[in-house]
């Protein structure tokens, strides 16, 4: 009996160190593959393209003529209460830090409600939101033709459209594209600023 | 320990009971409205001329029945009272005719969730540095009102 005990506790112990090891070992693993720069990350699926819309100077811009390299694009709209504000400050603050570390990119933001959001509208919105948020609007078909290459959802809740107050369903994913629009990875509501500026800077 | 004969023990038993009462008693008598503790209430509003903006608070129910919010009213627009509601990455409002606040709970306005959805804006709300509100409240007796002072936030 005192033999057995002998043996035993030695060989739980090393069953201890394996598996906690193990574990850790796994853990670590997870933990580092996030870090990294995976380039499975990217989208294997060919999503967005590119957006030629209204900004908010009323001038016609085009994504694949702006400054930075990649973009970081967010759909929704300037009547949008809760939601749109808290997810393109969010999207602002990454600006913010990219601008720390000198990258240069594109902070978009496309309305899917143009009828309310003209360019007037959207240059007071974008003046709140960040300095240089490229704000943009345009017709109902171009606009639709954007959601669609992007797979974007964004529906009105009230099917009288003249009654001004009706507020637009819409996703709320965040897209990181390159030059010419080509999704590159997408984020969620709940990406933090910081996740968001790790995942870019693989793509600079 | 200090209390070390009868009389002293049952001095502080009694200066016990006259603290108690002294909390009680006021409680009791609270009017409706004082059973309602609003604290943090802030407007959001997002530039100049914004025509929609939400409204986020904290209401705590100090009485012993459930109250049930179920009207805002402010002077410069509609108000409507909404929670958003995320599914699959797509958010939506949903309108709703009842806050319940269960007796001893805390219900919170806040961004995401509940809030006092304001629509056909009036006015310049980047203008105002307070908004008065009027939300109204009912029990399973009565209804009452109560006015807030809500900070606007517009940067």
């Amino acid at each position: 009996m005192l033999k057995e005990k002998k043996v035993l506790f030695p060989l739980l112990f090393l069953a201890f160190i394996v598996v906690v090891g193990s574990f850790s070992y796994n853990f670590y693993k997870i933990i580092l593959s996030e870090g990294n720069c995976d380039t499975k990350t990217r989208l294997a699926n060919e999503l967005g393209g590119e957006i030629d819309l209204l900004d908010q100077n009323n001038r016609r811009v085009k994504l694949s003529n702006q400054a930075g390299d990649i973009s970081l694009i967010y759909f929704g709209y300037s009547y949008c209460p809760d939601i749109c504000p808290y997810d393109l400050e969010r999207n602002a603050y990454v600006k913010d830090i990219m601008d720390k570390l000198g990258k240069k990119i594109n902070l978009v933001f496309v309305t899917l409600d143009p009828k309310r959001d003209t360019s007037v509208r959207l240059k007071e919105f974008s003046e709140y939101i960040h300095k240089d948020l490229i704000a943009l609007t345009g017709t109902e078909e171009e606009i639709e033709a954007i959601k669609d290459s992007y797979k974007v959802y964004g529906k009105s809740n009230k099917k009288d459209l003249t009654d001004k107050t009706y507020l637009v369903d819409h996703s709320t994913f965040t897209y990181l594209t390159d030059r010419n629009g080509k999704v590159l990875t997408f984020f969620n509501r709940r990406a933090t600023p910081e996740k968001i500026s790790e995942k870019m800077l693989c793509f600079l | 320990m200090f209390i070390t004969n009868l009389k002293t023990g049952c001095f502080f038993l009694l200066l016990i009971f006259i603290i108690q009462i002294s909390f009680d008693v006021p409680k009791k008598s609270f009017a409706q409205s004082e059973q309602l503790k609003i604290t943090k209430p802030y407007i959001k509003v997002i530039g100049k001329n914004a025509k929609s903006a939400a409204g986020y608070m904290v209401i705590e129910n100090l009485g012993g029945e459930k109250i049930t919010l179920f009207e805002a009213v402010g002077d410069f627009g509609f108000t409507m009272l909404h929670t958003s509601e995320e599914k699959d990455g797509v958010v939506s409002m949903i309108h709703l005719d009842n806050v319940d606040i269960e007796k001893g709970k805390k219900v919170k306005f806040v961004p995401g969730g509940l809030h006092i959805m304001f629509v056909g804006i009036t006015e310049d709300l980047s203008k105002a540095s307070t908004k008065n509100i009027l939300l109204k409240f009912k029990n399973s007796e009565t209804s009452f009102t109560k006015t807030i002072s809500f900070e606007v936030k517009a940067k």
